[in-house]
């Protein structure tokens, strides 16, 4: 193998593709970055820990084509180091050589053979694929990913449950205190519902190489994996270096979430969204050691907090309400959580009583659900 | 104002056994022997009129009865010597706010911020004699410049005495104890004294401190000679806040099947649960200790989601640990459970989606018990599979 490119294409590429590597790698190739070269300038930077796979292009020219799979952490930091400018490489016997300027290294290369074949390009079995709108798609994860579990005793709800129809997805997470659920308009789709688990931390990395996402991800579903093409019908779509994210999915049977969610409480509340975030912010910082901040429902909404032997907090805000005064606690973090996730800059809670969940909605936005269990006080 | 002698230690006079004669009236100058009373048990305390016989504290129960059959033997009733020892306390508090508590039964305090008001610290000893003969019980005192003169004056005072060591008199007073009296000083390291044929304290303090540092470590010999001349600096350092809430018990006989132990735990966590609703604490980490018959000890460790008060609570997680220790040769000595990561209590419960046991129904359950326990006696509710271990029927 042998090409040049531009150092900052290179080191971009590189390091999207290094978010794939684990620091545990299973097998010890697992820890090397694949670097292959085709005719006619496509060259691509992927690497995997069989769960999570991420792969890039980027432009060059292909004097040789072929693969060769370096040490991802060192290489890595070498391009870094490098100069802007060109760079060239080339693939000898069980080495790479990395040349830019006037300065040449050459460090060891790992078995190509030991490499395993990436999951985003094996070939089996039916599938489907359906677009999604990049921007949307950053937003529904910011909204839902947070939900899921950190709990490894619980696999399932350590990921993002896709429910994918025709035209229609909607994401849903819980780690069982509280529940985010989000539809969003699809193009394509399956004929029938398509219920899979995708682990919440690859879709961080997907919200991370998102972006504020503009143009479109290709979505495709196969077998046990899901891959995302990135900016999929962009213009701009050879600068961006069709970027591939793909994942396995979690085994598992998702919780049945739609039964979770209550069909219109009594009492529901009004208020600015940004007022009442920050409220919660101050005032939970009277609620420590996992102390909940009680809210007292009205028209003049009181949110207070008090930890023993620290102190207490309380503040006063203007709401909207219709139905009884009620006292209500919960965590300050999954509170704010939820109220981050609504768009509109009206938020409305509605709630039964202090022991069942509330639900989280933004003023006329049905897009987004949060559910959200109180701290009960005994 | 300078205070020459500002520490006391406060040393109660057969504590336990004292304490049961408070609860039955009738034991009052007889001779009473308190302690685990199953074949390993230990004695705990003794009243005088037993010790007459030679009964003493750490003694085997067995050993007792024979040296004294017509004593009354009682089991520890811990329960009514912290009530009492939290009385105690609060006399001591009512001096000066320099407490530290050892035990149940002894304290240092130093009241050097107190002399304006209650007078010299000889006056203040003689002051919580009497308060503490208030309560119908009996202590010693020691007044001294330091805490290791204070401990050894108290000492001195036993019984139901008051003992002043000057400042000036602290190497008249030491010099001729034995050196087994200091602190630090067991039997190996009395033995290597005996060796260099040091066998009073005065003879220690005379002794070349080089010699002492070449034959028991710099630093052991280093501190001997420094408390054979009386000089201890540490100070009295008040109490610090529980850390934990637990309680361990010593089997009369090794439990070998891990039903046995299972039942053991939950008696245990059921007990330790107990003591932090009690306290109007809750915790979030429990620990489990297990000693095997060959005295290899274990403690394992878990701190879950949230804090918990109850006891099924604190079983679900002991027996988890447990399991995590070696659960093929259950030859089990010794069991322990223990509750930190403390807050005050009642937890606060986040509510769950996903449905798990309610919470808020069992800890209501807990609070009856409670208050049937504190009404009726510790034994009259208890888990159902403990009850066959008394021998009841339902």
């Amino acid at each position: 193998m042998k090409l040049r490119c531009e150092r900052d294409e290179l080191l971009e590429a590189v390091q999207f593709a290094s978010r794939a590597i684990s620091n545990r790698a299973t097998l010890p190739v697992l820890s090397g970055l694949r670097i292959e070269a085709k005719d006619g300038g496509r060259v691509t930077v992927a690497a995997t820990d069989l769960e999570l796979t991420m792969q890039t292009g980027l432009r060059a020219g292909v004097d040789e084509p072929g693969r060769v799979i370096v040490p991802g952490r060192l290489f890595g930091d070498m391009v870094r180091s490098l100069g802007p400018g060109q760079v060239s490489l080339a693939s000898g016997d069980a080495e790479v050589e990395i040349s830019s300027g006037r300065g040449r290294f050459r460090v060891r290369a790992l078995a190509p053979e030991d490499y395993p074949s990436l999951p985003i390009e094996a070939d089996a079995g039916e599938g489907f694929g359906f677009e999604v709108d990049g921007a949307e798609l950053a937003v529904a994860l910011s909204q839902v990913v947070r939900c899921a579990s950190s709990d490894d005793s619980r696999q399932v709800l350590t990921g993002v449950l896709w429910e994918i129809a025709a035209g229609e997805l909607t994401l849903a997470a819980t780690d069982s205190y509280r529940l985010g659920v989000r539809n969003l308009e699809i193009a394509g789709g399956p004929g029938e519902t398509v219920r899979v688990i995708l682990p919440a931390r690859v879709l961080g990395e997907l919200a991370r190489a998102l972006g504020t996402g503009a143009g479109t991800v290709a979505a495709t579903v196969k077998d046990n994996l899901m891959s995302f093409a990135l900016g999929a019908g962009d213009e701009d779509e050879a600068a961006r270096g069709d970027a591939t994210i793909g994942s396995r999915f979690i085994e598992g049977e998702f919780p049945n979430y739609r039964n979770l969610i209550p069909q219109g409480y009594g009492n529901a509340l009004t208020v600015e969204r940004d007022m009442l975030v920050e409220v919660v912010r101050r005032v939970g910082l009277l609620a420590r050691d996992n102390l909940p901040v009680k809210l007292r429902l009205a028209a003049e909404l009181e949110v207070s907090a008090h930890t023993p032997d620290v102190g207490e907090g309380q503040e006063v805000l203007d709401a909207g309400y219709e139905g009884e005064p009620l006292v209500i606690a919960f965590n300050p973090h999954f509170l704010t959580d939820g109220l981050m996730g609504c768009r509109p800059e009206r938020v409305v809670v509605e709630a039964a009583d202090g022991l069942k969940p509330a639900v989280i909605r933004g003023e006329g936005d049905a897009s987004f659900t949060y559910l959200l269990m109180p701290v009960r006080l005994s | 104002m300078s205070v020459a002698e500002p520490v006391l230690h406060v040393d109660m006079d057969a504590f336990y056994a004292s304490v049961e004669a408070i609860k039955d009236p009738s034991l009052r100058g007889r001779p009473v022997v308190v302690g685990g009373l199953g074949n390993r048990g230990v004695v705990t305390s003794a009243s005088y009129e037993a010790r007459a016989f030679g009964v003493a504290s750490a003694m085997p129960i067995v050993q007792a009865r024979r040296l004294c059959p017509h004593a009354v033997f009682l089991p520890n009733d811990f329960d009514a010597y912290v009530a009492y020892s939290r009385r105690i306390r609060d006399i001591f508090c009512s001096f000066t706010p320099v407490v530290e508590p050892l035990s149940l039964d002894e304290a240092f305090l130093d009241v050097r911020g107190s002399v304006r008001l209650f007078g010299p610290p000889e006056d203040i000893g003689r002051a919580i004699r009497e308060r503490v003969a208030g309560l119908g019980l009996r202590c010693s005192v020691g007044v001294a410049p330091n805490r290791l003169v204070a401990k050894l004056a108290s000492r001195r005072a036993k019984p139901d005495g008051l003992v002043v060591v000057r400042r000036g008199d602290v190497r008249r007073f030491l010099d001729p104890l034995p050196v087994e009296e200091l602190w630090g000083v067991g039997e190996q390291t009395a033995a290597a004294l005996h060796r260099l044929g040091l066998r009073s304290v005065g003879q220690l303090a005379a002794a070349s401190r080089s010699l002492l540092q070449r034959a028991l470590g710099d630093v052991l010999g280093a501190q001997l000679h420094d408390l054979a001349r009386g000089i201890d600096e540490r100070p009295v350092t008040p109490e610090i806040e529980a850390r934990s809430v637990g309680c361990e018990e010593t089997f009369e006989t090794d439990l070998d099947s891990a039903d046995d132990i299972l039942r053991e735990l939950l008696r245990l966590s059921d007990r330790a649960a107990a003591r932090l609703r009690a306290k109007g604490l809750c915790g979030r980490t429990v620990t489990i200790k297990v000693r095997f018959s060959n005295f290899r000890t274990v403690t394992r460790s878990i701190t879950l989601e949230r804090e918990v008060d109850g006891g099924h609570e604190v079983y679900d997680a002991a027996r988890i640990l447990f399991r995590r220790v070696d659960p093929d040769r259950p030859r089990v000595r010794l069991l322990g459970v223990t509750v930190s990561g403390l807050a005050p209590g009642p937890p606060r419960w986040q509510g769950e989606l996903l449905g798990r046991p309610a919470g808020s129904r069992r800890r209501a359950a807990s609070l009856a018990i409670d208050a049937i326990r504190t009404r009726f006696g510790d034994s009259a509710v208890a888990p159902g599979a403990l009850l066959e271990t008394r021998g009841d029927r339902i």
